[in-house]
This record gives C-alpha cells, structure tokens and sequence, in this order.
C-alpha cells in the first residue's frame, strides 16, 4: 500500500492557517469563497421571523415561499433541498454529531447565543462515544472560542460560513443561500431550540414510567417488574456510592457527580379497553411528568400508548409489544424491537410466495387485534406478492369457534394449499386446537406466540408439518453480551422465568442508562433519544435477536423473521426452515 | 495529521472482491464480482439512507461529479453499497438514488447483512464497535477491472473528485498503452 496525500496539504501549510477546520479552496471554489454576500445592512431584518416556518426550513430544507433551499458544501458541491437540512447534521435536539469523527457542533438556543466556552462535562460526553480520531478529541477538547451570536452574526455565519470572531467554520457546513425572512425565521427557530430543559427531571431526581396493561400472565407480569425494580435499585446504589464517595471514583466520574440523579419508577397501570388508554396516561402524565417511559408490558395495540407519547413528546423506549402502531413514522416517539406481529405476517408472505403449487390459502384470525392487525397486514402483502392465489378468510371470536372452523377444513375434502392462524389472545391453545389438520394440509403457518407457549410444554401436540413465524434470535445464536446479562441477574437473585421479556427488558434499561450517561445533565429528550440511534447498536445485544440496530430516526431495531419447525433433536427444540427474511 | 473535514487522504490499494450477490434498488439481483470486472470506470462508496452527516457529503459529491466524470469516460460506473442493508430496502435507495439525481450508470445495492460485511471488510472499510454511526467517508476509484483502487478518505470538493477521477483514468491508459498499445475495447 502506497499513502501519499492530495497536494492540498502543501498549500495549507503554505497558507499557515493555524486554526481547526480551515476552508481550504482552491481553483473554481476559490472564487466563490472571494466574495462573501452582503449581509442585510438593516441588523433588524433577521429579526422577529415565524420559529413554526424556521423550524420547516430546520428540519426539511423548505423556504417560506415553499420551495427548497440552495446551498453550497466543500466550496463548490451545489445542491438544494433536504438531505442537507440543518437536523442532518445538527440533529433535531440541535446537540449536533459526531460520524465518522467528523464533529458538528451543538447550536442549541442557549448556546448559541452565549459566548462558547470550554464545558468539561459536555465535551467528555463526546469523548466517551467510542474512541474517534486523534483529531476529533483534539477538536472536541479545546473547541474554539467565540462571542455570543446575534441574529445578525447568526445570519452572517450561516450564509457565509463566518462566526463571530471572524473565524471560516470548516467546509463542511454548509454555505446557505437565504434571504432575509427565511434566515430570520430559522433565527427565530434556533432561539427556542432545546431552549429548556425537558420536563421530569428535578435537582435530585429524574422519573420514568412504565406501563403495564390488564390482561397480563401474572408471572409474566412478576417477571417484568421485578426486573426493571432490580436494574433501578442496581443504578441507584451505584449513584448513591459515588456521591457519598466523590474522591473515590476517577477523577472524571467526580466531575460528573452534579449530573447525576436518583432514578424514580412510576409503574402506570392502566385498566379497561384500549381506546381509553391514551387518556389515563395523559392524568397519570399531568400528577408526575417523566422523563421518559421505559420498556412495558402491554396485551393489546401500543397506539394508545404511542399517541401519548408522541402528544407528550415523551420517548418511549423499546416496549414490550407484539402490536407497534401500524403507521409508525420516523421520528415519533417509540423506539420498537421491531413491528412485531405485523413482521411476522410480511414474512410468512415472503415464505410462501417462494413455495411452489400454491393456488387456494385459508386465513383464520381472531377478531381482537392481535389476530385482526396482523390479518391484515397478511392480507394486503398476499394481495401485492401472492398473485393468482385465492385467499379465503374467516374470523372467530374464541377458541370455539376457531375449532369449529378447523373442523369444517378437516371435513372438507377440498384442503387449501396453505392455512394460515392468526389465534390472538388463543395463542397458547392454538397448537392443540389445529389437530388433525395440520397433518392434512402442507403448509399450517402460526405466528412466534404459539410457538413459545408449545416450547414450554413436555410434549408438543401436533407439531408435525406447522411452521411458525419467528422474529427472534435462534437457540443456536451467539451472542456474548447474553452471559453477562444472564450473570447480572443471578448476582441479583433474579429468576429468569421469562427469558426473552427479561432480557428485553434489561435491553430497555440498558438503552436508558446509556443514554443518560451520555447526554450528562443535558436533560434534553431528542438528545437522548440520538443517543439511543447511536449506541444501540453497539455490543449491547442481549441476544433476543440477530441484531439490533437503530439510525437517526429509525424506530425499529430489528427488521427480520425465521420460518422454524418443532424438532426435538434441535437445540431449545425447534430449528430454522428459511434463511433471515427481511420483508 | 489531517483535520477533519478539511480535505481528505489518498492510499492507493488492491482489494479482493468477495463472490456475493446483493440487490439493486430495482430489486434486480447483482453480483459484485461479475459488476466489479466490467471493464470501464468505477466509483464506489458505502451509505446508509438515514444517515446524517456523512453520506448526504459522499452521495452530493458523486451527484455533483455525475456529468463531468461521463464526460471523462462515458461508461464509468458508480456504486453506492448499504451499510444497513436490512433497513435499505431497494424501495428505500430508489427513493435515496432520486433524492441525488442519480443518473443511470448509479447503482445503489443492498443485501443481506453477511455478505453486505463481507464486502465492508474486503474493502477495508470496517468500523468501530461494529457501528454503523463510525463509519468512514471512503471513496474508491478504479480505472478498469483489475486496476489498483484509489481510496480517497475525506471530503474532496467537486473539482478534487473529478482531479482525482481524472488521473486514475488517465494513469491507466497510459499504462495500458504502454504494455499493450494495440489492444482496443
Ligand atoms: C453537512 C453537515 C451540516 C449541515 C447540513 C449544517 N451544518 Fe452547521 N455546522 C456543521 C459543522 C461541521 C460545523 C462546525 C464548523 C466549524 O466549527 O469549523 C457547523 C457549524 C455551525 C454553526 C456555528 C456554531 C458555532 O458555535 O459557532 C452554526 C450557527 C450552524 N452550523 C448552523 C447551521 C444551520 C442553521 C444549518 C441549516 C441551515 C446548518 N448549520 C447545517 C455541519 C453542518
């Protein structure tokens, strides 16, 4: 390998630019760097702009006419529109990134218009993420001082790429060519840009919800909530070491001590039928305001819960649901392991759609929506990648009637090529319901809940030719994280009764601590939640599923499905008949 | 040492194609080492779609390049590889590759996580704690199949890249003149 540089370098050195970031030009680039457009010379035009129009232009690159915004990255990249708009690199909490150690600094309201000065603790939650080229620690520790901003100097830097103190910001921000409205209605947007601090978190304590629904298996439910206690008692004698102990920690730890904060659980119970949730959320939301809501227990649809979540724009981080809602939308407020029974559907769809003689498919769904979504979902995917195959679908109301319609496809001699059961809350007594049946027909598909309530029982009943949706990791899967999480919870005199909801729900936890470490008492919701895209993909897989990974705005961590069969000679009794399905 | 964002670093390398099959974003299967033995010009790049700072710069260079480099070779080829392929669904990079003008000879492709990683790593192009977030702005140049690649690391300027472009084009006809003068293609 030969490494040699672009002649770039010489001409820096020749320039001696001693400062961070210099915009180094050359040839065409140059003169357009030569003349800076005039700023506005009325320093109140930029002033008194709409934040709601500010923010538009913030997030998607749209000007007050509507049209999208031109601007001018490396010296002369032209482009308009929104893969450069301000939240791709300063993000939507406006603390700013770092990729790839490229650093983008905060432009946060409050630190804007403040004279920058050197912040320990913010700097070092920088340090912290990973270890990042020499040069962005180098950036990060001694970042460049500056007067506060003025509208006008905030105007200036963000169409010529010149701050305050009259030094070029690198080239990698952009030159944006603005008029004096839409700059002062971004102006007026970045003013109120985490200009407060988010609600839940007082001088001692932060507080965080979890919700629990009715309908639960109380030993799921015991398992759950004993978990989350055990993690919030763990962190909180951790915290209350260090502060009873300041000089005992590192150095850097101590520093650290005044962003540190009890960890108060509000366990939200909520009762009777979805459609009222979102409301008992809002009094539960109005007597304690949390910071965030924390994994969950939930029978039944998140969109009530999510609904609240994104009203309140309180983030919700990775819920125990088999039902996200449907249309979630990058950016809302949940973070999901994945979509749950609706995954399930799209890839039993992309399992058959590979399955040669299918002509006739029976579908049978429970009429609550753990068997009605995912129908569906079925439905319409068969619709658009099953073509020529008939669907027939019928829908039962409980476990009787799903036997009399098993029974009448036992019956018939007519059998469907395939038959799919969506059984909803009949999960655990699907399996034995089905029969006769399932030897009869070549492809009986259930999703992952019927399987796990089989696995725990000594024999499965009529296991033979029904295959299983199952958007999990494999018993056979490797994961080293799920050793120490495993030894986490004996140390604590956990039992692991429940393993997968245990250790998604560690996961959840996980994912809080993190986040909270990293944004050191800059008690901002978005900037969490960025944290959360950022790191969760890091070593920190329990092992529930392949791989879990979130990018900015993404909201669903996990994104396939097996197809397993029952095999006792398997490891955990069941094995992989696809390759990962990602839908 | 160079500073961030203010230029990029150039090494010079051969890289060895693993035998994958990915994706494009019109869901028609592609295999990398068939795609990367054609015979003309390739620009390669690893994106994601919801990545922030760093792929819309990797992505808005090669956009920008687009008519200048066709006019330097005509078939020149550009690739742009997904580093979260289970979220990149081709309907995602069709949607991505319209966001950057991309013109026909852009290729944008996604697969399966392995094979997607053994690409990433062929290429030498991992990255920290297996994050995605960490992940390098790399852009590679070829001349022809079998040439050495030129990586660039950095943000090159639009007429950097096509500098860049330029020379490794115009190294290899000489040298192919040199070694062969009568063969055409
Ligand atoms: C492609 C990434 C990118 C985009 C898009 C971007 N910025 Fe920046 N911005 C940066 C980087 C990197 C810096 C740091 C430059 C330096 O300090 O040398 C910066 C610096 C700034 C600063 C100076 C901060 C200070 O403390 O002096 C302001 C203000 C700013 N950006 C505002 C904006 C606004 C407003 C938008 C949208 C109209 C925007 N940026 C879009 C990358 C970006």
């Amino acid at each position: 390998m030969t490494l040699y540089r672009a002649s770039w370098v010489s001409v820096h050195k020749r320039l001696r630019l001693a400062l961070f970031g210099v915009c180094l030009v050359f040839g065409a680039a140059e003169a357009a760097f030569a003349q800076e457009p005039a700023v506005a010379a009325n320093p109140d035009s930029v002033d008194g702009g709409n934040p709601e129009l500010g923010k538009r232009l913030y997030w998607r690159g749209i000007t007050e006419e509507g049209a999208p915004f031109h601007a001018t990255v490396r010296g002369d990249i032209q482009f308009s529109g929104a893969q450069f708009s301000c939240v791709n690199c300063h993000r939507p909490s406006g603390f700013g990134s770092s990729e790839g150690g490229n650093f983008v600094p905060p432009i946060t309201g409050p630190l804007l218009f403040d004279a920058r000065q050197l912040n320990r603790n913010r700097i070092f939650a920088k340090l912290f993420q990973e270890a990042q080229p020499s040069t962005f620690s180098a950036q990060v520790r001694q970042p460049r001082m500056r007067p506060a901003y003025t509208s006008e100097t905030l105007a200036k830097a963000i169409r010529t790429g010149v701050d305050p103190a009259g030094r070029r910001l690198g080239p990698i921000m952009p030159r944006y060519d603005l008029g004096d409205r839409d700059l002062a209605n971004l102006i007026a947007y970045l003013r109120t840009l985490s200009a407060r601090v988010d609600p839940g978190v007082d001088k001692d304590v932060i507080h965080f919800a979890t919700v629990i629904t009715p309908d639960i298996d109380p030993s799921r439910r015991a398992a759950f909530l004993k978990t989350v206690e055990a993690f919030f008692d763990w962190r909180n004698k951790h915290t209350e070491g260090d502060q009873s102990r300041p000089n005992f920690s590192p150095y850097y730890r101590s520093d650290f001590i005044d962003s540190y904060r009890i960890w108060k659980l509000h366990i939200w119970e909520l009762n009777g039928p979805p459609k009222t949730w979102t409301d008992q959320l809002r009094k539960r939301y109005a007597e304690q305001p949390v910071f965030a809501m924390v994994s969950g227990l939930v029978s039944g649809p998140w969109s009530p819960v999510a609904a609240f979540c994104n009203e309140s724009r309180v983030p919700c981080v990775f819920p125990n649901t088999e039902l996200p809602k449907p249309d979630t939308a990058d950016y809302d407020q949940t973070l999901y392991f994945s979509r749950g029974l609706a995954l399930e559907a799209r890839a039993l769809v992309d399992h058959l759609r590979l399955q040669p003689g299918m002509r006739r498919i029976v579908q049978l769904s429970h009429a609550a929506p753990a068997g009605a979504m995912p129908a569906r979902v079925f439905e319409r995917a068969a619709g658009r990648e099953l073509g020529g195959i008939a669907l027939e679908k019928h829908v039962f109301a409980d476990l009787a009637g799903l036997r009399g319609l098993l029974d009448a496809i036992a019956a018939s001699p007519e059998k469907p090529d395939a038959l799919i059961v969506w059984p909803g809350p009949a999960a655990a007594d699907a399996l034995s319901a089905l029969g006769t049946v399932s030897t009869s027909i070549t492809h009986v598909l259930l999703p992952s809940a019927a399987l796990e309530t089989t696995l725990g029982m000594a024999s499965a009943p009529g296991g033979e030719g029904v295959a299983f949706a199952y958007p999990y990791e494999l018993p056979t899967g490797y994961h080293p994280r799920a050793f120490r999480v495993r030894g986490w919870m004996r140390t604590r005199g956990l039992e692991i009764s429940h393993p997968r909801l245990q250790f998604q729900t560690y996961y959840a936890l996980t994912m809080l601590e993190h986040g909270l470490r990293h944004i050191i008492g800059d008690f901002y919701r978005d900037y969490f939640v960025e944290i959360i895209e950022h790191e969760a993909e890091n070593k920190l897989n329990p092992g529930t599923h392949p791989n879990l990974a979130l990018g900015p705005g993404q909201r669903f961590a996990s994104k396939g499905a097996y197809i397993v069969v029952l095999d006792g000679k398997a490891r955990g009794g069941f094995k992989a008949v696809s390759p990962w399905i990602v839908p | 040492m160079k500073e961030a964002g203010s230029g990029y670093t150039k090494v010079s390398a051969g890289y060895k194609v693993p035998g994958v099959t990915l994706r494009d974003q019109n869901n028609a299967p592609v295999d990398l080492k068939t795609l990367l033995a054609e015979d003309r010009p390739v620009l390669l790049q690893f994106i994601f779609t919801t990545c922030t700072t760093i792929c819309p710069l990797l992505s808005a260079s090669l956009s920008m390049a687009q008519p200048e480099i066709g006019k330097l070779a005509a078939n020149y080829r550009m690739v742009s590889i997904s580093i979260d392929p289970e979220h990149d669904t081709p309907a995602r990079l069709r949607e991505y590759a319209s966001r950057n003008g991309a013109m026909p000879n852009w290729l944008f492709l996604t697969g399966t996580n392995q094979d997607v990683r053994k690409v990433i790593k062929a290429f030498g192009a991992y990255y920290q704690g297996d994050n995605k977030m960490y992940h390098q702005p790399y852009t590679y140049l070829r001349a022809k199949a079998g040439a050495a690649w030129v990586r660039l690391a950095g943000f090159p300027s639009d007429a950097e890249l096509v500098k860049e472009f330029r020379k490794v084009v115009s190294l290899a006809a000489a040298h192919h003149g040199h070694l062969n003068p009568r063969r055409v293609r």
